[in-house]
This record gives C-alpha cells, sequence and structure tokens, in this order.
C-alpha cells in the first residue's frame, strides 16, 4: 500500500513539473524571442506598442493556456466516458457532441452567412450544436438502461451529423470550404486574450465538478450491479458524468475545433501508469497527462513552423494513433 | 543408297528439310519487313506532320503552346515535365491527329465555361455569344453573359461539382473549359465519345501576370479571333510596360498581402503572380525573397511580427472594417490599419476573379496608385477598406 502510494506520489510530482516545463516552453518556443519581463508586462503593464509584449499577450499566453486547459479537459471527458461504458476506446466524441458541433459549425460556415465565418459566430455555433447533441444523449440516457444501446445512439447521431455535413459541402463554395476545413483541423490559436477568463471559467466548473462523481465512478468499476447495491442512482450518475462532459467537450470544441486523440489516448496511458481503478488518482493523472500532452504537441508545431505547418488535431493523431494500436495489440495479445 | 529414287541433298553443316525451313523464314521475313514498312510509313507521315510545324511565338505564358500546322494550329497544354494535352484546332478534321492530339472544331460554336477566366476572355474577344453553358450565375460579372442566362441562351449550371453527365450534353456543347487542378475532367472520356472535348484551362498557373493576359490567343484561336486576340494581348503588354516603366523612380512602400483562414495566413509566394504585380508597381512585398508561386502558410504570430509596421495591406478578403476585425480580430495591431491602408478587390469579387486575368494592366494600375499616391481614387478593381 505504501509502494503504491509512493508510486502515485512520485508520478504525480514528475507530472506536475512536466506540465509546468512544458508550459513555460510553449510560452517561449517560436519564432519571436521573448523575456520573462515580456509574460511580466504583457499580462499585468500591457504596452501595445511593444511588440514582445503583444506577442505574449496575444498569441503566447492565450495558446499555452487554451492547451493546458483543452487537453486536460479531453483527457478527464475521455476517462469518464470509458468508465461509464466499460470501454477503453471510448472518447469524450463517442456520443456525438463534437459531431453536433461539426454539423452546426458547417451549417454556418457552409451556408455563407458571413457572421458564422467569423470566429465568434463558429465558437457559438458549436457551443450550440454540442449542447443539443449532448442534450439528446441526456434525453435518452433517461430513457435508455443499457450503456450500449446509449453508445449505438451517440454513434447514429455522429452519423446523421456526417451525412448532413457531406450534403453541405457538396454545395459549397471554395471560401466556405476552405472555413469549414480549417476548422476541422482543430486550432489552439484561436482564442483570444479576453475569451480566455469564460474558457478558463467553463472548463475549471466543469473539471472542479468530477470531483463528485468519483465515488460513483470507483463503484462502476464493479459493474452497474454491484454499484446499485452500494446505493449509486445510476440514472443520476450517468446524466450527470454526460452533462459534464457535453459541457467540458463542446467547450473545448467550440474554441479549439474537433482535436482528435486525446480523449481516447491519455486515459489509457494513465491507468498504464498509475495500475489502479481508483478515480482519485486516474482523474489527476489524465489533467495532468492531458495537459502536458496537448502543450508538448504545441512545441512541436511550433519548432516545426519554420519548416512546415502541422495542424494540431493531424498531429495529436499522429502521436495518439500509436498509443492506441499499442493498446489494442496487448490486449488481443 | 543407290537404288533409293529419291536423293537428298546433304548440305554441308544443314539439317534435311532445310528448303521447307527456309521458306518458313522467307515468309516471316517478308511479313516483318512489310510491317517495318507499315510503321515507317505511317511514321513518316507523322514526321511530315511535325516538319511543318512551325512554333507561334509566346512573350510570357509558360502552360501552353501553339504551333501552326498545314491543317491548323496544334496547342499543347500543360508543363514540360507534367501532364500535357494536346489539341488540334482545324476547320476540318484531319486525316492523321499526330502525338495523340484531339480535334476541336474551330471556331467553336457552344462552350461551357467553367474555368471563371473564361467568361472575362471569351467576353474581352466579343465572343461571349459561344458560351452556352456557365458554374454558377451569382458568381458571373459580364453583363453580356447574364444577359443570356436571363434569356435562357446560357444554362446555368449552379454547382460545377454537381454537374452530371446528362445535364452537360443535354446543353449540347463542343467545347468545355475547366480549370485543371491535376486532374482530368470528370467523364471527360464519355464526353469525347459524345464529341464533347475537355479543355484544361492553367492560366491560374502562370506567374506573370502577362502570362495569363496571354491565354487570350487560346480563345482567340478557338473562336476563330486571332488577330482580335493577338491586338488585345498587345495592347495589354504596351500598357503594362508603359505604367510599370513610369514608377521606377518613385519609393517603395512596404507591403503585405494576405489573409487568415482559421488558424494559418495564406501569403502569396515570392515567385507568385501577386508578387510580380506588387514588385512591377514598385512595392516592397515582406516575402518577396520566400520561394514558391503559390502560397505561404504562415502562422498568424509570424505574420503579425514581419508586418506590424509594415505600410500597405493589400487583399485581406473582406468587404469593410467590421468584416475584417470579426474574421482577424487581430487585425488592429498591424499599422497598416491604424493609417487607413489596407485595400481589397471586393468591390466587386466577381469582377476581379473574372477579368483581372485579361487586364492585368488594369490591376497594375490599381496597385501603382495604391502604392504611390495618397489618396486613390478612381480605381478599377479595389477599394480602401473603411
Amino acid at each position: 500500500m505504501t509502494v503504491a502510494k509512493d508510486r502515485f506520489t512520485f508520478w504525480m510530482f514528475a507530472l506536475l513539473l512536466l506540465t509546468v516545463l512544458c508550459f513555460f516552453l510553449d510560452l517561449f518556443v517560436g519564432r519571436y524571442d521573448l523575456t520573462f519581463n515580456d509574460l511580466y508586462r504583457g499580462l499585468f503593464s500591457f504596452d501595445q506598442q511593444e511588440t514582445g509584449q503583444l506577442v505574449m499577450r496575444e498569441f503566447r499566453f492565450p495558446r499555452s493556456v487554451t492547451a493546458l486547459l483543452a487537453g486536460a479537459s479531453l483527457s478527464v471527458c475521455g476517462l469518464l466516458m470509458q468508465t461509464l461504458f466499460n470501454n477503453p476506446l471510448a472518447g469524450p466524441y463517442v456520443l456525438g457532441i463534437s459531431s453536433g458541433s461539426s454539423l452546426f459549425v458547417a451549417i454556418g460556415s457552409l451556408t455563407g452567412i458571413s457572421f458564422f465565418l467569423q470566429d465568434a459566430g463558429m465558437i457559438l455555433l458549436a457551443f450550440v450544436g454540442a449542447i443539443l447533441f449532448g442534450g439528446i444523449i441526456l434525453f435518452s440516457s433517461v430513457r435508455i438502461r443499457s450503456q450500449v444501446s446509449l453508445l449505438l445512439v451517440g454513434l447514429m447521431l455522429g452519423s446523421i451529423a456526417g451525412a448532413l455535413i457531406t450534403t453541405l459541402e457538396a454545395t459549397a463554395s471554395a471560401q466556405e470550404l476552405r472555413a469549414y476545413t480549417m476548422w476541422t483541423m482543430g486550432s489552439l490559436q484561436q482564442t483570444h486574450f479576453d475569451q480566455l477568463a469564460l474558457f478558463s471559467i467553463l472548463v475549471t466548473l466543469g473539471l472542479l465538478s468530477c470531483v463528485f462523481l468519483i465515488k460513483p465512478l470507483n463503484a462502476l468499476v464493479l459493474g452497474e450491479e454491484h454499484a446499485s447495491l452500494l446505493g449509486i442512482r445510476i440514472k443520476h450518475f450517468r446524466f450527470f458524468t454526460i452533462l459534464i462532459t457535453a459541457i467540458l467537450s463542446g467547450t473545448v470544441t467550440a474554441y479549439c475545433g474537433p482535436i482528435a486523440f486525446v480523449g481516447l489516448a491519455v486515459p489509457n496511458l494513465a491507468k498504464m501508469l498509475f495500475k489502479t481503478a481508483d478515480h482519485s488518482k486516474l482523474l489527476l493523472g489524465s489533467l495532468l497527462i492531458g495537459g502536458s500532452f496537448l502543450l508538448a504537441t504545441d512545441v512541436t508545431i511550433q519548432l516545426l513552423e519554420p519548416y512546415f505547418l502541422v495542424p494540431v488535431n493531424a498531429l495529436t493523431s499522429l502521436i495518439g494513433a500509436p498509443i492506441i494500436i499499442l493498446l489494442i495489440v496487448k490486449r488481443w495479445s | 543408297m543407290e537404288n533409293n529414287p529419291i536423293k537428298i541433298i546433304e548440305v554441308p553443316g544443314k539439317r534435311p528439310g532445310f528448303f521447307l525451313l527456309n521458306f518458313t523464314r522467307t515468309v516471316n521475313r517478308i511479313l516483318f519487313i512489310s510491317f517495318i514498312a507499315l510503321l515507317l510509313t505511317s511514321c513518316s507521315r507523322e514526321i511530315q506532320s511535325t516538319r511543318t510545324k512551325k512554333a507561334i511565338p509566346l512573350s510570357y505564358a509558360q502552360n501552353f503552346k501553339l504551333d501552326s500546322l498545314e491543317n491548323g494550329v496544334l496547342l499543347t497544354i500543360g508543363e514540360s515535365k507534367g501532364r500535357i494535352k494536346r489539341f488540334l484546332l482545324a476547320a476540318e478534321k484531319p486525316a492523321h491527329l499526330i502525338n495523340g492530339a484531339l480535334w476541336i472544331k474551330t471556331p467553336v460554336k457552344r462552350i461551357v465555361a467553367f474555368a471563371g477566366t473564361d467568361i472575362g476572355m471569351l467576353t474581352r474577344l466579343d465572343a461571349a455569344e459561344h458560351i452556352c453553358g456557365v458554374s454558377d450565375r451569382t458568381l458571373v460579372f459580364s453583363s453580356a453573359v447574364r444577359n443570356h442566362i436571363r434569356k435562357n441562351r446560357t444554362l446555368d449550371f449552379r454547382q460545377e461539382a454537381q454537374v452530371s453527365f446528362e445535364q452537360l450534353l443535354q446543353c449540347k456543347p463542343n467545347l468545355i473549359t475547366y480549370s485543371d487542378f491535376g486532374k482530368d475532367y470528370p467523364h471527360e472520356e464519355a464526353l469525347g465519345k459524345a464529341g464533347v472535348i475537355c479543355l484544361p484551362i492553367l492560366d491560374w498557373k502562370e506567374q506573370h501576370p502577362l502570362g495569363k493576359a496571354e491565354w487570350l490567343k487560346v480563345y482567340g484561336y478557338l473562336c476563330g479571333k486571332e488577330k482580335e486576340a493577338n491586338q488585345a494581348f498587345n495592347n495589354s503588354v504596351e500598357t503594362y510596360n508603359t505604367l510599370k516603366k513610369g514608377i521606377s523612380s518613385k519609393g517603395k512602400p512596404t507591403v503585405f498581402s494576405g489573409n487568415q483562414t482559421g488558424e494559418i495566413w495564406f501569403c502569396p509566394a515570392g515567385n507568385s503572380y501577386e508578387a510580380k504585380l506588387i514588385s512591377d508597381a514598385g512595392g516592397d512585398y515582406t516575402y518577396k525573397k520566400t520561394k514558391g508561386t503559390g502560397s505561404l502558410s504562415l502562422t498568424p504570430e509570424k505574420v503579425l511580427t514581419d508586418n506590424r509596421h509594415t505600410a500597405i495591406w493589400i487583399n485581406p478578403e473582406a468587404n469593410n472594417i467590421r468584416e475584417l476585425l470579426q474574421k482577424q480580430g487581430r487585425s488592429a495591431f498591424f499599422d497598416a490599419y491604424a493609417s487607413h491602408k489596407i485595400y481589397c478587390y471586393s468591390g466587386n469579387m466577381n469582377k476581379y476573379w473574372e477579368t483581372a486575368a485579361c487586364y492585368p494592366e488594369k490591376v497594375l494600375e490599381d496597385l501603382i496608385t495604391i502604392f504611390h499616391t495618397k489618396n486613390p481614387t478612381g480605381l478599377n478593381y479595389y477599394q480602401r477598406l473603411k
């Protein structure tokens, strides 16, 4: 027991250190050389005429905070979904919440309404889509008892959204298609300094509310029946888990576009690392691994930038997909 | 041996039955020689055709070639290292077509214009009546073509990507002009069987603004208006070069061009058509030293740090300042924004995309006015964002 606790403490300390390191690396890696003075003054006594401060305040700081919070949120969502559906291959987007965002952004951007081609319009649409599809899933979760059936409803919602998007794409102009395609590539750069507060509040509230799910999550590992015997109200738990997932993944998708594989790969990494079913540890672990993973991804993007631009969604998939393959091979062998 | 009535003549070194074998060989040789003779005859016909080939000189265009033949004009489209397509433009179908060329009966009567710039070129040559189909009426600038659409003489296909084979045949075209982005036109082979030729247009690949305009010659030969096409092109060249010479002594303002979509800024590369126009108009383009003929993909951070103090910003793909700020909130950090020196061809996008290729001198004139006058007025395509 003490060995396990020491192991957890060691890893938590190491992960915390890694996250802080990645955060500062992300702040200071880039084409334009910045100093701590730019960071301090950019945040607390901003002078727009100073390019260093401007770059720090408008680009680097929002990007790093977004990467940290988005990575943490998606990983926690992934963990919630994997435990809820008792499936290591479930992720935050398995319920079709991301598909809802994609569909609404597609409706907005591919129908040529200029407001919806802009940042604010896309964020609004993505959020509305996520909440609407999340609502459908929530409603279904009350009516449907089987987890597998609920999973299927999520997948079907994704299919419907996909079909509608394809139909819209077929009639869209080149400019509209480009705007939509760029959105699907994901971005950590779209959150402006002014929008950071709202984004951070929504994500932090979502993450904090997960604390109330730790006990039922631990009970659910034993199976639904055992969890019920332990006094867990499964329907209520399911409702709140999906609600939190919808808020977290909806907010991230609204501000960053769809970011693949983080929610799928990181919880599995946390499970491999901590070798425990205790969700207090897994949640903390996923949160830190997810944050540092997306920060490290962004550092890689900045380092590669002089040679070529890699969309964040592509790089997370490039790193995440081999991890998933490894997991599947390990599981079946 | 002596009693044997048949005498077998022994030939040293040869097996019995030599004559029979020899006969077969002789027949084979005759057949082989006949085949070679036939091949040479057909080749010589081709050589004869190519011998009479005389290149029609081009000044700027890199993506097509014209050769005068006895029986017409050979149009070659494509780069030497890339895909090449050949077309013989002739009034009568020739007995032999060289190098797999396709015959286009000239003058072409009915053209489905899907390339965008084709409408501008044909209108400039006063040949808009030949256009029998367009991809989307809302994108058409030419008043003549819009008029034809209204009178149902020209068909509006609404969406080029969704055009079906049957729809195209219904229009009864002789030719379809389309922008070739590395792929053949859908159903090209089937359309060919129905007598419809698909002609790829590569004017978008030209690196010199006058190279784009030189494509007027292609349309000239297609519509039997080669003299008018040459005249129009020469006028453009003369005006363009006169305008260019006129600004050589003036100062060079710093300029950047481009716009942001998603997380990426798209700016013209150093050897692109736009970079050439900026340079010819006497502007000092930020990315003039970069390689490539297409677009550069840059991060917003790089574009802002490179261009914070650049004097003029062109082509931000916005109609007004409000739309620009909604699309790209960080635009306000550029000096060009503070000094109100942001210009775009957004006054009439259709006009720009349709006609700028065949009137490069007008685009150059706009840029010279923007770069070298305090209050630019009377612009052809551009407008200051307000």
